[in-house]
């Protein structure tokens, strides 16, 4: 930028309050009044400073600005990962909960089967037979195990039948010891 | 964060659980399309109590209880690759009742007969009776929430199918 002197400052200035200054002269001004000015001239710095401070109070707001919109930005594409990442998780758990609901409990879907030899036979009758075999081949097992469970009880009854016997063979001994004592002392 | 992790306790948490009923059926399944293997499937609808004519609450509550009854009959005389199938099972189930820690309440020996009783640590699982004979191997599983109760009618020989 070129320097100007007091007297050009003058012309411009005439020139700029009788609106004939250039996009370029006004530059000129702007430039001139933003550093040291002649005492001269100081009157009309805050005309030309009040803007310039004005704009550097909106270049800044505006940096602010544009800084909290991209970040808001960067905030709602990561809100919208979360987003997205849960709803995979949901269709995840969705789809888990129906492998889960075929595949783990396939029991849901029969309500009587028989196999036999890796053939798959519809006779009811035949698989209800072929169960209650083997459910009373299992009940006839347990039956002996509650007959011996019986047994046990039994055992544990005539053991309190015999309790009586076991205090009478204390107060016997009790006894003897009392008689003994009393001829010691004789 | 925390709705991710409320979602996967809600659908771990049940495939957890049922872990040692998945591991039952998965041997079962493995088995019963085999030859000399005989599979029945029967629903909780055809399963009843004895004298189940009168069909009261406390028999109804017993009965929802039960999801499903599985029964797999292997024969001595079924093979695969020179070992018995019957055996090859009965060492699945061995190795499952030792991983799973599955708890043996009952064991009645008969002779050559042998009958094993064993239930899972929770209480929805499985009841499992391993029957073992020089004819065939037996494994009859009640699947649901075993809880005394149920326990108490299987060793009263009180389920049956209608």
């Amino acid at each position: 930028m070129e320097s100007i002197d007091n007297k050009n400052i003058r012309d411009i200035l005439d020139k700029y309050f009788e609106a004939l200054t250039t996009l370029e002269e006004e530059q000129q001004l702007k430039d001139y009044f933003a550093g040291e000015v002649a005492a001269e001239f100081s009157i009309y710095k805050p005309l030309f400073n009040c803007f310039s401070s004005e704009r550097e109070l909106i270049d800044n707001i505006s940096e602010r600005f544009d800084f909290t919109v991209k970040d808001a930005s960067v905030k709602r594409s990561s809100s919208k990962r979360v987003h997205l990442g849960l709803r995979w998780v949901s269709i995840a758990a969705t789809a888990a909960l129906v492998v889960f609901m075929f595949n783990v409990l396939p029991e849901k879907r029969d309500s009587l089967r028989l196999l036999v030899d890796g053939v798959n036979i519809n006779n009811n009758e035949l698989a209800i037979s072929m169960a209650e075999s083997q459910l009373s081949r299992v009940n006839f097992m347990l039956g002996k195990y509650k007959q011996s469970n019986e047994q046990l009880e039994g055992l544990d009854r005539v053991g309190d039948a015999m309790s009586p016997l076991a205090s009478m063979e204390k107060l016997l001994k009790q006894n003897s010891q009392a008689t003994r004592l009393n001829s010691n002392n004789k | 964060m925390k709705r991710v992790f409320t979602l996967m306790i809600v659908v771990l948490v049940p495939i957890f659980m049922i872990g040692q009923v998945k591991q039952v059926n998965d041997i079962l399944d493995k088995y019963e399309k085999k030859n000399n293997v005989e599979s029945i499937l029967v629903s909780p609808a055809l399963l009843q109590l004895a004298g189940g004519a009168n069909v009261d609450a406390t028999t109804k509550d017993l009965l929802s209880k039960i999801s499903q009854l599985r029964i797999l009959n292997i024969k001595s005389s079924a093979m695969e690759n020179g070992v018995a199938l019957s055996k090859l099972l009965r060492a699945d189930f061995d190795k499952l009742i030792e991983i799973e820690k599955f708890k043996r309440i009952i064991r009645v020996q008969d002779n050559e007969e042998l009958l094993e009783m064993y239930i899972t640590e929770s209480t929805k699982g499985v009841l499992l009776f391993l029957a073992t004979s020089p004819k065939e191997f037996s494994v009859i599983s009640i699947f649901g929430e075993i809880d005394k109760s149920v326990i108490n009618a299987a060793i009263s020989g009180e389920i049956k199918i209608k």
